[in-house]
């Protein structure tokens, strides 16, 4: 048996040995992995190089990215840190963390900063240009947290329509136009549903890929909110944010526009990985999505769909109000245990030049952070779209835009999934006014205990509305509160 | 025989439940990305390709003309050097804490096993922060070792063993030492050949879960040449969407090593896990 093991050994011992003579200079490999060039490649000193790591996704375009920030910031390169939130967590808890944190949401990043993981950008933004006001003002309030700036945006959007008008056409229906409301796109979806039908196949009028943003923007359509200025009280309650939701219910189930659970099951079963709204709008199996810009960075995987065919408009008004979704970014934020943070500030400073912008402008990931560099859709187009009039409906939804409002007082991913559970009860057939009743009432039963066990938000409390905390203090008179 | 058809033929009704992901996931890693797209339940490739495997080995398509460089090759070797030296120390390591807590006789010997045992109890996820701070301490950081020393010392592992040892006769180790035998010869030519089932079930369990093993080398791993296939087979999602087919050509690859360990040594496995569990 000892045989049998020193055998293991010495073949272990082997590998090692191979394992090890084979790697690479890791700086090196990532330098050259970066830049086509290969002489130029190789001219850089890498032992004199500041290297940032960048927790990001996998994305092709973050190679193109680093390359243009290694040639702009001499003596500063960034590589890729792969992982999730539980390597960000346990990294960060011992120091080891990644230079620079991609985080998705303003949600995400709220998460981090109660984390202590993220440094404060304020007392540096300004100076460095990548305050709030070098992006758009509906990004402003998801940069922030607590009126401290904690990340500046890698790229921005918000949802925009976009339609297929070769659908349209084949089945003789008008385009739909800026200015129109939900319910005309109601009426639009039962022609869509009709005449197709009449042909003998069936064309979903809105693709649904992501519900909860879905109705999130509609929220944001409708005047609603989630809570009250002061945090303390949930607002999905309230007649805007049940009009939203019954605006959604309609959709879904009256006007057909959105397929309605059972339908998408049955469109899964013909389909299998072909059955998510954005495989039913790129396989010209659906009219309409409501999506942001950074879709067309999918269009070459999808060569049999023309993007000439593709036009955009801006979402449905609610009644009378002017159009309006939620802004949203993903965006960069620095470790506040970083070493090497002058490096990771100049990154944040590259977000907002012209070079980075123009990455992005030709990839069709989002817009640009930086506004002076989407002014209008000849800004915007690009390769994959050329037609300037279809970026134009991007800008104007950004413009348009505001920020998700969130609460101090509740956790971030509790509210997300309330919000997410209020959808799916609508979707199973339950009365909008009662499930936001209920959601409203979760959120408020959950600020309530919040209060009642952390003193650090019974301080907050008394900051906000200026009143010693109580343990009833939601029976009180004072303004907002429920008396009970 | 009315109920043995019976049997039968829920026994093959859960076998296939069982087996379909398995076999569908081989069928949809020889089916185009045309294919795979346009969904579809059935197992057969429409049109059987050859070229997701190629791929993996090289560069995989992205986004139009865009490739990504993938290690795909490395990464296949670095899981069987991990899981091969950790296998290898963890049997080592834990026959021979088994053999100190069923052949020597010491003051404290059933507490501290119990505690040893004990540390079963709690849950990975909770030691994972102070773990990966030890690991910094010591430059285990994106290393092989980093990931196979905190592995190599298993609870478990002494445990099994130790139900082996307990049912070989004490009066075997008697009879090496009247004639002179030290505990390490007795360790080697009398204990463990008699615990051979027990070691190769443990060696196999190990194995299998190094191989497996995600979380870890997750956490302790930033540059890709280091890389298990677990961690590698996440840079297949490229953030333009992930490419099932070539997905699931890598799932199979990935898998087939440990369907082959499976099929030669379940005898072994079913054996040894069995024996472990008499006490003699």
């Amino acid at each position: 048996m000892q045989y049998i093991f020193l055998g293991i050994l010495v073949i272990c011992g082997l590998m090692w040995a191979a394992a090890q003579l084979t790697l690479e200079d890791p700086v090196r490999r990532a330098v050259e992995r970066q830049i086509d060039d290969a002489d130029r490649a190789e001219a850089i000193d890498v032992d004199a190089l500041t290297v940032l790591t960048w927790s990001t996704d996998p994305n092709p375009a973050r190679r193109v990215q680093s390359e243009v920030f290694l040639e702009h910031y001499p003596g500063l390169a960034v590589v890729r840190d792969p992982g999730d939130m539980t390597k960000l967590i346990v990294r960060a808890a011992t120091g080891t963390g990644p230079d620079i944190i991609d985080t998705w949401s303003a949600a995400h990043m709220a998460t981090l900063v109660e984390a202590g993981i993220l440094l404060d950008l304020t007392p540096y933004a300004e100076q460095m240009g990548i305050g709030p006001d070098a992006t758009y003002p509906a990004m402003a309030d998801g940069l922030m947290y607590e009126g401290r700036q904690y990340r500046f945006p890698c790229n921005v959007w918000a949802s925009t329509v976009i339609y297929n008008k070769r659908l349209f056409d084949e089945l003789n229906l008008p385009y739909p136009q800026p200015e129109w409301t939900y319910e005309q796109l109601g009426e639009l979806a039962v022609q869509i549903r009709e005449r197709s039908a009449a042909q003998g196949r069936r064309i979903i009028p809105v693709a649904n890929w992501e519900n909860t943003i879905f109705f999130e923007d509609l929220l944001a359509g409708h005047g609603a909110t989630l809570f009250d200025a002061d945090g303390l009280r949930s607002t999905l309650d309230h007649p805007e944010a049940i009009a939203a939701l019954q605006t959604y219910q309609r959709l879904m189930f009256h006007h057909r526009a959105l397929p309605p659970p059972a339908e998408m099951a049955s469109l899964a079963s013909q389909g299998g990985w072909g059955a998510g709204g954005l495989n039913l709008f790129f396989s010209e199996r659906a009219a309409m999505i409501f999506i942001g810009r950074w879709v067309t960075v999918m269009l070459p995987d999808h060569p049999d769909l023309d993007p000439a065919n593709l036009a955009t408009v801006t979402v449905p008004r609610a009644g009378n109000r002017p159009p309006q979704v939620v802004g949203r970014a993903r965006g960069a934020a620095i470790n506040a245990a970083s070493p090497n943070r002058e490096a990771a500030l100049a990154f944040l400073q590259y977000l907002a030049s012209e070079e980075y912008g123009q990455l992005i402008v030709n990839d069709g990931d989002g817009l640009p952070p930086n506004p002076n560099l989407a002014r209008d859709g000849d800004d915007l187009t690009n390769t994959l779209v050329p037609e300037a009039g279809f970026h134009d409906a991007f800008i104007t939804a950004l413009e348009t835009s505001r920020s998700l409002d969130l609460s101090p007082f509740i956790e971030i991913g509790t509210t997300e999934r309330i919000l997410r559970d209020a959808v799916e009860y609508v979707e199973n057939g339950r009365d909008p006014e009662t499930v936001l009743h209920a959601a409203a009432d979760e959120i408020n039963q959950r600020i309530r205990q919040n209060l009642r066990r952390r003193p650090d938000l019974q301080r907050k409390f008394e900051q906000v509305t200026g009143q010693p905390y109580t343990e009833r203090w939601w029976t009180s008179d004072r303004p907002g509160s429920v008396v009970q | 025989m009315g109920r043995l058809l019976l049997r039968f033929t829920v026994l093959c009704l859960l076998g296939l439940l069982v087996a379909a992901p398995f076999v569908w996931m081989v069928g949809a890693s020889f089916k185009t990305h045309a294919e795979v797209e346009r969904g579809g339940a059935h197992i057969v490739p429409e049109r059987l390709t050859l070229e997701n495997y190629p791929k993996l080995l090289g560069q995989i398509p992205v986004r139009g003309d865009e490739y990504l460089d993938l290690d795909f090759g490395r990464w296949y070797v670095n899981s069987f050097f991990i899981a091969l030296a950790t296998t290898l120390l963890t049997v080592l390591t834990s026959a021979m804490a088994a053999y100190a807590f069923s052949r020597l006789r010491w003051k404290g010997r059933d507490t501290v096993f119990l505690l040893y045992l004990a540390t079963m109890m709690v849950p990975g996820v909770v030691t994972m922060i102070p773990n990966f701070q030890i690991m910094v301490w010591f430059g285990f950081v994106n290393t092989y070792h980093g990931l196979i020393i905190p592995a190599a010392f298993s609870a478990f592992g002494t445990f099994l063993l130790r139900q082996f040892m307990l049912s070989i006769p004490p009066s075997l180790d008697e009879a090496a030492r009247i004639d002179g035998a030290s505990h390490w010869r007795i360790f080697w030519d009398v204990v463990m050949p008699l615990a051979r089932p027990g070691v190769i079930a443990l060696a196999i369990i190990t194995f299998l879960a190094a191989y497996q093993s995600f979380f870890w080398p997750l956490i302790m791993l930033n540059d890709s040449q280091y890389f298990p296939l677990s961690v590698g087979l996440l840079e297949l999602d490229t953030g333009y969407g992930v490419q099932a087919e070539l997905v699931m050509a890598a799932a199979t690859l990935t898998v087939i090593p440990l369907i082959v360990i499976f099929v030669i040594f379940q005898k072994f496995l079913v054996r040894g896990l069995q024996l472990g569990g008499v006490k003699g």
